[in-house]
């Protein structure tokens, strides 16, 4: 199965989901009234009161159909608000609200910790080889090696790394981690799981507020130096957790279904990409050998179980039937068939010391690889399905990249100069009108960064702009509301100073309006509304057209038709002409064409590929406009060299 | 009385739910903005870490101005320790304050640093000072920038914590008013520059 598979079950599932989850509800309702009939129950052959009338519940009629229905629909509006509150804050908070949850602080830049500059390292190469925006890091300060990646869509997802992995793993072992990471977020395993998280918050509501309850108490003795004030509440606290754990148990199975598969299926795609099955192997035997083993001590971690790498919850070595992951051995043996289940014990001190000394060493070099022909399959099979060859490729195009200007990409502060300096006129002319308006915009200390920089990326290859541009969105994703605000109206200043916008100033306006607005505003996917191409067949061909317009095309009307059929529209389209079709049109097609089906943007960006190809040459102008396309249709796309 | 049994049992359930949502939108505010103080963190690490180079170089050169050298020292190992004690939990607003006075006391050493060193043209020429000096001006904008972004967060949380009803829970979970990073005169708002 493919990228648009993936993503077609992905939504598909969503029904399988509902299906348990109303299970599950159904199952709570039960329960909440067989605890209250027996409650009841108790309560009248104690204190053998029939005279107060109770109409309830009596032991002659356990079933009360009124009584029943009272609390189906208590229950059932408890969990609705429940669930409801929390997709809506995920929505908005999306992935990073997950890793701050589990404690998670921001990796701004590595600093001095070459360790944490490896991670980086590590991430970057892996988003850009597969065509997603650079996710922010977020580091867990936990002693065992675990990771996550959380997020509705590429551009709200953070990946979460513990300490224990950075120190205790090796570079090819972490890069097996990160991989199974980045597998999750391209088959739509990050968008399952936050759905999940926010609709199982309902049923798991009333052991959560026991868990508030409970260690609630801790905080007010902190704070008002009142030591064990509150026992009443402790109590209340245990009592609700007790409740609570019908849910709790109900919501462990109903990730179990969902999940375990998935980690087969992350695990195979991370070896895939890595081309090193000794890499996540390695990472599974070192944490079945490790104390700590893969575990999360955090309140909160049973509430994102299932997005973590390895069992954040219990020993691994224990065979566990509740656990949303596989056990470990099993999970090796489908990587290495031999493997015997015997995990050595790992030191861990020794570890991390030979760990800072590789990482001291240098970083992997990309290797060189026999060019393999683009063709419309080749490409198409990439999308959501990276390779090895990406990620040397990757490595190659990270590495030609300055030292120095990797730094700026990192830090907020600079970060923001960085993006007015590429947007800055190559004419000296109109430069000098950008840089008027920048002046009264952006702050003064800024504008001086921003002189700095330009001249760096003057020099910078054009094919770099993008990937720069990428490995920026982290830091710019730090930035407050109010900091963003400001920026994205320079940003658009800077655009419009000259009356026109180019193809590169669209790309990356487009670029920043998908993955940082979502950040800021909300981070809710674009609803399906178009299961096939045809009602939109104008937008199609308006992009098409702006497409063939860059290439060099022998017989461009030809290529056109060839183009539309892929589309499979009910009636082929006529080719537009350049004045009903400029990039404002492109634009407004693209807005439309995002709501559409998986299948139906496959099949767009398939036409597309081919009017890129047709000529026999790819040109820089043809990629960065087929990365607006594909970023709008959110579809991560591999690196395309221009020939 | 069943039927009011019941009514009282899901009003009791609903306003269960809705304390919890008070609870975790204070949680997630909180953690906003600590990790935006995880992004001055690192910038002041950086900070601190430049000054003891400074200070070796200028050291050389300022035989006669052992008190101001000192000083810098001082007051950087005092802002080190207070950045420690915050950095875990920067809604502790005892350490938070700590920390804005031992910056401050840092900015005004710096300052007098600098007012010392244009008295000594051969330091003003030294291409190790030079770059030091541009990279900590860097720094300084660095982390000012990052304050901005941290005071923004601060607010929004401790307008939530203060806003009807979070105001009456969040006492009894523990959540206490973030401490906002102003600085305190007006002549310090300025960025600690060494300038030649």
């Amino acid at each position: 199965m493919d990228f648009f598979g993936y993503q077609e079950q992905a939504r598909r599932n969503t029904a399988m989901l509902i299906f348990l989850f109303v299970l599950a509800v159904a199952l709570i309702i039960i329960a909440v009234y067989a605890a209250v009939a027996g409650g009841v129950l108790i309560g009248q052959v104690f204190f053998m009161d029939q005279r107060s009338g109770f109409s309830g519940f009596s032991p002659d009629e356990l079933w009360n159909r009124r009584a029943f229905f009272w609390i189906a629909g208590i229950t059932v509006a408890v969990i609705a608000a429940g669930s409801a509150w929390r997709i809506h804050v995920l929505r908005q908070g999306g992935g990073a609200a997950v890793a701050e949850m589990l404690g998670g602080v921001r990796l701004a830049s590595g600093g001095q910790d070459v360790l944490l500059r490896r991670l980086l390292n590590i991430v970057e190469e892996m988003a850009i080889a597969s065509g997603l925006p650079v996710p922010p890091v977020y580091l867990l300060e936990q002693n065992g090696i675990n990771a996550f990646a959380a997020g509705f869509s590429p551009s709200d997802t953070v990946i979460g790394v513990t300490r224990g992995a950075v120190e205790l793993l090796n570079r090819d072992e972490l890069q097996g981690v990160i991989a199974h990471e980045f597998s999750h977020i391209l088959n739509g395993d990050s968008r399952i799981k936050m759905r999940l998280m926010g609709l199982l918050f309902g049923i798991t509501l009333v052991s959560d507020a026991g868990i508030v309850m409970m260690t609630s108490r801790h905080s007010v003795r902190y704070s008002s130096r009142q030591r064990g004030s509150h026992p009443a509440m402790l109590i209340v606290g245990m009592l609700l957790f007790a409740v609570g754990t019908i849910g709790a148990v109900m919501a462990d199975l109903i990730k179990r279904a969902v999940s375990r598969q998935r980690e087969f299926l992350a695990d195979a795609a991370a070896v895939q990409f890595t081309r090193n099955p000794a890499g996540i192997a390695g990472a599974l035997k070192v944490i079945g050998g490790y104390r700590e083993g893969a575990r999360i001590r955090h309140g909160k971690a049973r509430e994102a179980s299932h997005f973590f790498f390895g069992n954040a919850l219990k020993s691994h070595r224990k065979r566990d039937w509740w656990a949303t992951h596989p056990p470990l051995e099993e999970r090796i043996r489908r990587i290495e068939p031999h493997f015997r289940g015997r995990f050595e014990a790992v030191d861990a001190a020794e570890r991390r010391a030979s760990m800072i000394a590789e990482a001291n060493v240098g970083f992997a070099e990309a290797v060189s690889l026999p060019v393999t022909k683009a063709t419309v399959e080749n490409i198409m099979g990439s999308v959501g399905n990276p390779g090895w060859e990406h990620l040397q490729q990757a490595r190659k195009l990270l590495a030609r990249m300055p030292a120095r200007l990797v730094d700026f990409t990192h830090d907020p502060y600079t970060a923001r100069a960085a993006v007015y300096a590429l947007l800055l006129d190559s004419d000296a002319r109109q430069r000098a009108v950008q840089l008027e308006v920048l002046k009264k915009g952006a702050d003064a200390n800024v504008f001086r960064e921003t002189l700095e920089i330009q001249p760096q990326l003057e020099q910078l290859a054009p094919e770099l702009r993008l990937p720069l541009l990428d490995m920026m969105l982290p830091a710019l994703k730090t930035l407050s509301k109010a900091q963003y605000t400001a920026f994205r109206k320079n940003v658009i200043a800077l655009i419009k100073s000259d009356h026109q916008v180019s193809l590169f100033e669209y790309t990356l306006h487009r670029i920043l309006l998908r993955h940082l607005h979502s950040t800021f505003i909300s981070a809710a996917p674009e609803p399906v509304r178009f299961e096939s191409l045809s009602p939109l067949a104008e937008e199609c061909a308006c992009v098409l057209a702006m497409l063939l317009r860059f290439g060099a095309h022998a017989d461009v009307a030809r290529v056109f038709t060839e183009a539309a059929e892929m589309l499979e529209l009910a009636d082929t389209p006529a080719m537009p002409d350049t004045k009903s079709c400029r990039l404002a049109h492109v634009d407004h097609a693209l807005r439309r064409l995002a709501q559409t089906a998986p299948e139906a943007k496959r099949r767009l960006l398939t036409a597309c590929v081919h009017c890129v190809l047709a000529d026999g040459r790819v040109v820089l102008k043809e990629l960065e406009m087929l990365r607006a396309i594909a970023e709008a249709l959110d579809c991560p796309m591999p690196p395309l060299s221009a020939a | 009385m069943g039927t009011i049994l019941l009514i009282v049992l899901g009003v009791f359930a609903l306003l269960l739910v809705y304390v919890i949502v008070i609870y975790n939108r204070l949680v997630k505010l909180k953690n906003r903005f600590k990790n935006a103080f995880a992004q001055i963190d690192v910038q002041l690490k950086r900070r601190y870490d430049l000054i003891p180079n400074l200070v070796e170089t200028a050291k050389a050169y300022l035989k006669h101005e052992r008190e101001t050298l000192q000083r810098v020292t001082e007051a950087r190992n005092q802002a080190l320790q207070a950045m420690k004690a915050a950095g875990g939990d920067p809604s502790d607003a005892g350490a938070m304050k700590k920390l804005i006075g031992a910056e401050a006391a840092l900015g005004g050493a710096l300052m007098s640093l600098n007012a010392v060193m244009e008295n000594y043209p051969d330091l003003k020429a030294n291409q190790t000072m030079a770059q030091l000096s541009e990279e900590l001006a860097s720094t300084e904008n660095k982390v000012s920038f990052a304050r901005q972004a941290y005071n923004d967060e601060v607010m929004v949380y401790n307008t939530q914590r203060e806003s009807f009803p979070d105001v009456l829970f969040a006492g009894v979970f523990g959540f206490r008013p973030a401490v906002l990073w102003e600085l305190e005169n007006p002549e310090e708002k300025k960025a600690v520059k060494v300038k030649f």
